[in-house]
């Protein structure tokens, strides 16, 4: 089996197939036992409900909800939140060494087959504490992103071409408060 | 001791030692701080930045960058300091983390930038980052003395003087932040006024809590997440708090733009050009 379901919308887009439904391939694995709502909203019917650990397509996303299929004979498709589905397939396992998330379009190539959804390590030391700590400060770098900063008339003109409309929002109140 | 360790590991390292009375006569001083000037501010940012970059350096590939940029453009526009010389960088660097520095220098790493769907998801992020900066996070979480206690004194010793080795002193202490993390509360702060910025760009502001749900599927035990997940609360608990403040508020927005395919053809380009960066 493929090492995550994440991996496949860009294997998916790599072979230039972005057209396709590339979310559909998407896995994942219930975090607990779950109703299914007919709908994506809290009053919706219930859809049937799946156990902990059930493994399940990701067909659509919508706002807080996932629509998610089973893979049973009598496959159960309905809404659940997201935060009740974890990416991925299995139960959770330890890390699979030498997997690195950054090499997903690799994946056709080497063939490696990952135990869990999304696997995260590095062969090679990263950007941790340590690094961080015994970092030579680097100013050219710094110097070298306002070679590539934007304007407000060019962000403007970048989320225009694509349709992105400005709207007024209030900030959220703290629920907790 | 916190103190003495986050100096001693500078490269400016100076002895510095103090006793009880020291950092009492501090605190009462820090009570007193007046806030940072804007100037100062996005100086200490800029000198943050430099020690971020060094320890990842930038991806490179001139067109991502751009691209970023825009987009972080595009969402700090929407918040109540869109005058700050914002910078977005992504880092050649697998970790999957964010970082923001005061005065608007936004990095993601490249580990993260491959976690995300689309657009959508990439602007939950940048704007996450963006309230951190807005809201003074970093600053704040210095001058209070949280990091180390003298970090206020020298915030206030570096007003006064400007002295180079004040500025270093600053932005070391600064620095420090950034392995140990932010107070929970603003994380989760940052998580909602994120959405909402997202939101206000037009974009679908469900673009952050589905990002963060990918990353709280990567296994914990995995070195990719081991910093940012010791610099931020529990990422399943973040899901479900935006979630739980985003209803009701939020859900109409969630049918603006995720714009997957403008990213996949970004992402598709950098793929295909990508070379390590020289570390
Ligand atoms: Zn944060």
């Amino acid at each position: 089996m493929s090492r995550s379901g994440h991996s496949l919308i860009w294997l998916t887009m790599l072979c230039g197939l972005q057209t396709a439904p590339a979310l559909a391939a998407e896995r994942g694995t219930l975090r607990q036992d779950t109703v299914l709502m007919s709908a994506p909203y809290r009053d919706a019917t219930t859809a049937g409900d799946l156990k902990q650990n059930t493994t399940v397509t990701i067909q659509e996303r919508r706002g807080a909800w996932l629509r998610v299929r089973s893979d049973a004979k009598d496959a159960k498709d309905g809404w659940v939140r997201l935060h009740l589905v974890r990416i991925g397939e299995g139960a959770e396992k330890k890390t699979a060494t030498g997997e690195s998330l950054g090499m997903l379009w690799s994946v056709g190539q080497t063939g490696r087959s990952g135990a869990q959804g999304v696997v995260a390590t590095t062969g090679i030391r990263g950007f941790d504490a340590e690094a961080l700590r015994t970092a030579k400060p680097n100013p050219q770098a710094v110097q070298s992103m306002d070679g590539f900063s934007a304007n407000s008339d060019s962000a403007t003109a970048h989320a225009r071409s694509v349709g992105l409309k400005a709207q007024q929002v209030e900030f959220l109140p703290n629920p907790t408060e | 001791m916190l103190t003495i360790s986050l100096f001693m590991s500078a490269s400016t390292a100076l002895a510095f030692r103090f006793d009880t009375d020291a950092l009492k006569s501090m605190g009462d001083k820090l009570k007193q701080l007046k806030p940072v000037s804007e100037k100062d501010e996005i100086a200490l940012g800029k000198g943050i930045a430099a020690n971020l970059t060094g320890a990842a350096p930038l991806v490179n590939d001139a067109a991502l960058q751009r691209y970023v940029n825009q987009i972080g453009m595009w969402l700090a526009m929407h918040t109540d300091r869109p005058n700050l010389p914002w910078r977005f960088g992504v880092l050649d660097d697998m970790m999957v983390n964010a970082f923001a520095t005061p005065g608007g220098y936004v990095f993601i790493t490249r580990g993260l930038l491959m976690q995300c769907r689309d657009e959508a998801e990439l602007a939950g992020i940048l704007a996450h980052e963006i309230s951190h900066v807005t809201a003074r996070h970093a600053l704040e979480t210095m001058r209070k003395g949280a990091v180390a206690g003298l970090a206020g004194d020298v915030l206030g010793e570096y007003a006064k003087s400007k002295g180079h080795e004040g500025y270093s002193k600053l932005v070391n202490a600064g620095t420090e932040i950034y392995t140990r993390g932010l107070d929970k509360e603003d994380e989760f702060a940052a998580d909602r006024v994120g959405a909402v910025i997202a939101a206000r760009a037009g974009y679908d502001p469900y673009g952050l809590p589905s990002v963060l749900q990918t990353v709280a599927s990567i296994n914990p035990q995995s070195d990719a997440v081991a910093l940012m997940f010791k610099t931020h609360p529990n990422t399943a608990e973040r899901v479900e708090k935006v979630l739980v403040a985003m209803d009701g508020r939020l859900d109409k927005y969630s049918e603006q733009p995720k714009l997957q395919n403008r990213f996949a053809q970004v992402m598709q380009a950098h793929v295909a050009a990508y070379k390590p960066a020289k570390r």
